[in-house]
C-alpha cells in the first residue's frame, strides 16, 4: 500500500493583465513585485542553478557527482545531527512524492524545522550526498 | 509309618561282646554232611541309595520345600538320603537312585523267573519257620527242613533278582557249619588228649612212688654202713614222663583257644552279615539268615557285637542292646511298612491322586524295593506314573535352568494329568522370581534413562540372574542395539544438517534427535539452538502470513525480513517470501537496491534508497534502521573528511 505524501503547493503565479480601473490596486501589486524581486536577489540568486532532477538523482546519484544544482524541497525530517559537523535531513522536492538525504553544514548557521520550505543551493559530492552550499527559507 | 523303628532304637546301640565256648555250635544239621562251600557271594553293597528328590533345584529350595512336604517318611532333599520313621537310610547318589526309580517305573511286568525266584523264597522262610503246616515242628523236622532251606539259598542265588544275597547267606551257614565240625573234631582230640594225660599223670605218680621207695631203701642202707648214700641223678623215665605231660598240656590250652577263636569269628561274620543286609533292605534275606543264626547259636549268643557303627548311624539311639532278635523285628516291620505303603499308593491311585500315589511310590520304593509288593506292582499303574515322573523331573531341571516360561508350560500338563499336583505354589514361585527379574529389568531402563549405566548395568544382571530367559531382557536389549543404530545414525544426520546450517530439517527431526541425542550435552545445546532459531522463524513466517491475510503486505514483509535476520537460508521462510514478494515488489526493490548500496559502502546511495523505500511503506523498521545505521556511516565520513580539510587547511 502506497502511503503517498499531499503534494506541496505550486508557486502562486502572476496575474496576467492590468485592470485600468484599479489603478491603485495595480500600483500596489507592482511595488510588491518590487519588493519581491529585490528580497529574491538578495537572496543569493538561486535561480541561476538548474534544478536538480530529483528523480534521475535517485535512480543513480553517482551520475551527478559534482554538480551543482537548485533544490527547492520542505524539510521532512531531521535524520541526524553531529554537533560541529552537520545535519542531515530528509527534504522533499518540489513536484515529488519522495525524498532525498540533504547535508546541511553547520557553518550554514541555521535552524532547521520539519515543514519548513526552503530554496537550496546545492552540490552532489563524492559518495553522491547533496551537500547544501547555502539555502534560503520561502 | 513313624512308629516302629522306635523301639529298635532304643535296642541297637551297646554291643556287649561274648566269646563262644567251644563246641557249642548245636545246628540242628550237625548229623549232616557238610555240603561243598558256595561260591563266595558279592557282598551286597551298603544301603547307599542316594534319595532322587522330585525337585531339589538349589535355586528353588524354599519352593521344593514347599511343594513337597519334607517333614513325612520321604526323601531328604538335602542330603540325597531317605528317611524312614525318622531313621536315615542313605540310598546313593540321587542321580544313580532316581535313575533306578524312573527304571522301576518303566520296567514292565516282572518275570516268570522272579515269580519263581520270589516263591523260593517264599517257601524257604516256611521251611525255616517252627510252625508247620498242621502243628509246630518236631526236632527231626525242623532239622531236616532247615537243611533244606539252605540248599534252596543255592537255588535262589542263580536268579538275577536275588542279587547273591541268597548265596551270601548260605555261605555264612555253611561257614558255621565248617567251624562246627571243626570244633568238633577239636573236642574230640582234647577227650583223647585228656585220657593221655591222665595216663601220664598215673604213670609219674607211680615213678614218683617208687623212686621215693628206692630211696628210703638207700637211706637204710647207708645207716647200716651197706651203701655211700648216692643215688642216681641223671635221667630217668619220670623226667620224659614229666616233659610229655608238660606238653600235653599246652596242646590242650593251644586247642581250647583256637575252638574259642573260630566260634566267634563265625559269630561275628554271621552277624555282620544279617546288619548288612537289613541295611541294604534285602528284608526276606535278613530274616532267613537271622532263623539260621537263631537255630546255629544258643541263646546267649544273641546280643550283636559287629555292625554297631552302622546300626547307629541308621538308629541313633544309646543305651539299649542290640540283638538278632532286634534286627530281624527291624525287617519284619519294614516289611509290612512297604505292604502298608503299596496299598496306601493303590488307594491314592484310584483316587486318582496321582501326584500323592507318585510320592508314596517312591518312598515305598526306597524302603522295600526288593519286596514282592513293590516288585509286582502293576505296570500299566506305573506307566501312568513314570508319565508325571518325567514331569516333574523336567519341571525341576527347568527350574535350575530358570526358564521359568517352560516351567509353567510343563505345570500345566502335570496338573491336567495329576490334579493333587501342586502346581499353585510352585507357579507363585516362578511368578515372583519373574516379576523380580521384570522390576529389576524396569529399575535398569530408569538408570538408562538418567544415565547411570553402572547401575543399569547392575540392574540388567540381576535380572538376568533371576530370569535368564526371561524375554522382556531380550526385547531390550534388542531395542538398545536398536537405539544404539538410531542414535549413531541420527549423530551423523545431526552432524551433516548443522555443517550445512540446515536447521529446517534438523528442526523438522527435532523429536527424533532429541530422543537419539539425549546423552549428548554438547549436540542437545546445538539442537536447542537450531530448533530455538527455526521456531523464531515460523513465528514470524506465521504473523507474516496473518498480516498478508489481513491486506498488510508490507508489514507481513517486514516480519519475514525479520525472520531472514534470524535464518536467511530457511527454505519456508524463502517460500513464504516467494509468495508475498509480488504484492511488495517495489518496497521489495528498494530493500534491496539500498541494502546492495550499504553493501558497497555507498552509504549516501543506500540512504536515500532506505528513504525511497520508507517512502514506499513509511511504517518500515528496515527502513528506519537502514537509514538511521546509513547516517551515521556518512557523518563520520562527513566528519573525517572536514577534519582533513582542516588539517589541510
Amino acid at each position: 500500500m502506497h502511503m503517498r505524501r499531499p503534494s506541496s503547493p505550486a508557486f502562486a503565479g502572476y496575474p496576467g493583465k492590468v485592470n485600468p480601473v484599479s489603478g491603485a490596486l495595480v500600483a500596489l501589486a507592482l511595488a510588491a513585485l518590487v519588493i519581491a524581486s529585490v528580497l529574491f536577489l538578495k537572496s543569493g540568486g538561486f535561480s541561476s542553478l538548474e534544478p536538480l532532477p530529483a528523480l534521475q538523482y535517485q535512480n543513480n546519484p553517482t551520475n551527478f557527482l559534482g554538480n551543482r544544482y537548485r533544490l527547492t524541497g520542505q524539510i521532512h525530517s531531521m535524520l541526524l545531527w553531529q554537533e560541529g559537523t552537520g545535519k542531515l535531513v530528509a527534504v522533499q522536492p518540489e513536484g515529488l512524492d519522495s525524498r532525498v538525504a540533504v547535508f546541511v553544514p553547520d557553518s550554514l548557521g541555521v535552524s532547521l524545522h520539519t515543514g519548513q520550505r526552503y530554496h537550496m543551493d546545492i552540490v552532489v559530492r563524492e559518495g553522491g550526498l547533496i551537500y547544501v552550499e547555502d539555502l534560503v527559507k520561502y | 509309618m513313624k512308629a516302629a523303628f522306635l523301639f529298635l532304637s532304643l535296642s541297637v546301640s551297646i554291643l556287649i561282646g561274648q566269646a563262644p565256648p567251644p563246641g557249642m555250635f548245636d545246628s540242628p544239621s550237625s548229623s549232616k554232611s557238610s555240603p561243598a562251600p558256595a561260591p563266595a557271594a558279592s557282598q551286597p553293597s551298603q544301603m547307599i541309595v542316594s534319595p532322587p528328590p522330585l525337585i531339589d533345584a538349589q535355586a528353588m529350595n524354599d519352593l521344593g520345600d514347599k511343594a513337597f512336604d519334607v517333614e513325612s517318611d520321604s526323601i531328604d532333599f538335602e542330603n540325597g538320603s531317605f528317611n524312614w520313621k525318622g531313621r536315615s537310610f542313605d540310598i546313593g547318589s540321587s542321580r544313580v537312585a532316581r535313575a533306578r526309580f524312573e527304571r522301576y517305573l518303566a520296567s514292565p511286568r516282572i518275570s516268570d523267573d522272579d515269580e519263581i525266584y520270589l516263591g523260593i523264597l517264599q517257601k524257604i522262610a516256611e521251611m525255616l519257620s517252627l510252625a508247620g503246616e498242621e502243628d509246630m515242628k518236631d526236632s527231626e523236622q525242623l532239622n531236616d527242613e532247615v537243611f533244606k532251606a539252605w540248599k534252596l539259598l543255592f537255588v535262589a542265588g542263580r536268579y538275577e533278582l536275588d542279587g547273591g544275597a541268597s548265596l551270601t547267606v548260605a555261605n555264612q551257614v555253611y561257614n558255621i557249619w565248617r567251624i562246627r565240625d571243626e570244633n568238633q573234631n577239636i573236642a574230640r582230640g582234647k577227650t583223647l588228649m585228656a585220657e593221655e594225660r591222665k595216663r601220664l599223670e598215673r604213670e609219674l605218680a607211680s615213678n614218683s612212688w617208687m623212686d621215693e621207695r628206692e630211696f628210703n631203701e638207700v637211706q637204710k642202707l647207708k645207716a647200716e654202713g651197706r651203701h655211700t648214700g648216692e643215688v642216681w641223678e641223671g635221667v630217668t623215665d619220670a623226667t620224659f614222663t614229666a616233659e610229655r605231660l608238660a606238653e600235653l598240656k599246652a596242646r590242650l590250652a593251644l586247642m581250647e583257644t583256637q575252638g574259642t577263636a573260630n566260634g566267634l569269628q563265625a559269630k561275628l561274620q554271621f552277624q555282620s552279615q544279617i546288619v548288612n543286609l537289613l541295611l541294604t533292605r534285602r528284608y526276606e534275606h535278613c530274616l532267613i539268615a537271622a532263623t539260621f543264626y537263631r537255630y546255629a547259636f544258643r541263646g546267649s549268643h544273641q546280643s550283636l557285637q559287629v555292625g554297631l557303627e552302622q546300626l547307629q548311624s541308621f538308629i541313633p539311639v544309646s543305651d539299649f542292646t542290640p540283638t538278632v532278635e532286634t534286627v530281624e523285628l527291624l525287617a519284619r516291620e519294614a516289611i509290612a511298612d512297604v505292604r502298608v505303603g503299596v496299598n496306601t499308593v493303590n488307594s491314592l491311585y484310584e483316587s486318582n491322586e496321582l501326584f500323592a500315589a507318585l510320592e508314596r511310590l517312591q518312598e515305598t520304593y526306597f524302603l522295600g524295593e526288593y519286596q514282592p509288593e513293590v516288585l509286582q506292582y502293576p505296570p500299566d499303574r506305573k506307566k501312568k506314573l513314570l508319565q508325571i515322573y518325567r514331569n516333574v523331573t523336567e519341571v525341576r531341571n527347568l527350574l535350575d535352568l530358570k526358564d521359568y516360561a517352560e516351567v509353567e508350560a510343563v505345570v500345566e500338563r502335570t496338573k491336567e494329568m495329576a490334579y493333587d499336583f501342586p502346581a499353585s505354589r510352585i507357579l507363585s514361585g516362578v511368578r515372583s522370581a519373574q516379576r523380580l527379574s521384570n522390576l529389576s529389568l524396569m529399575a535398569a531402563q530408569q538408570a538408562i534413562g538418567l544415565g547411570d549405566f553402572a547401575k543399569a548395568e547392575a540392574a540388567l544382571a540381576r535380572a538376568t540372574q533371576i530370569w535368564p530367559l526371561n524375554p522382556a531382557i531380550k526385547n531390550y536389549t534388542a531395542d538398545m542395539a536398536s537405539k544404539a543404530d538410531i542414535s549413531s545414525q541420527a549423530t551423523m544426520l545431526f552432524d551433516e544438517a548443522m555443517s550445512r546450517s540446515d536447521y529446517r530439517s534438523i528442526f523438522d527431526r527435532r523429536t527424533e534427535f532429541g530422543a537419539a541425542l539425549m546423552r549428548d550435552p554438547d549436540r542437545s545445546a546445538l539442537l536447542k539452538e537450531a530448533v530455538e532459531r527455526v521456531g523464531k522463524v515460523e513465528i514470524l513466517i506465521s504473523q507474516a502470513e496473518e498480516m498478508s491475510s489481513q491486506n498488510n503486505a508490507y508489514t507481513a514483509w517486514e516480519m519475514l525480513l525479520r525472520a531472514a535476520e534470524i535464518d536467511p537460508d530457511d527454505p519456508e521462510l524463502a517460500r513464504a517470501q516467494a509468495r508475498l514478494a509480488p504484492r511488495v515488489a517495489d518496497f521489495v526493490s528498494a530493500l534491496d537496491s539500498a541494502q546492495r548500496a550499504e553493501a558497497e559502502q555507498n552509504f549516501a546511495i543506500a540512504l536515500n534508497r532506505y528513504l525511497a523505500a520508507q517512502d514506499i511503506f513509511p511504517a518500515s523498521k528496515t527502513c528506519d534502521e537502514g537509514i538511521s545505521r546509513n547516517g551515521k556511516k556518512l557523518m563520520e565520513q562527513i566528519t573525517l573528511r572536514q577534519m582533513a580539510v582542516g588539517q589541510g587547511s
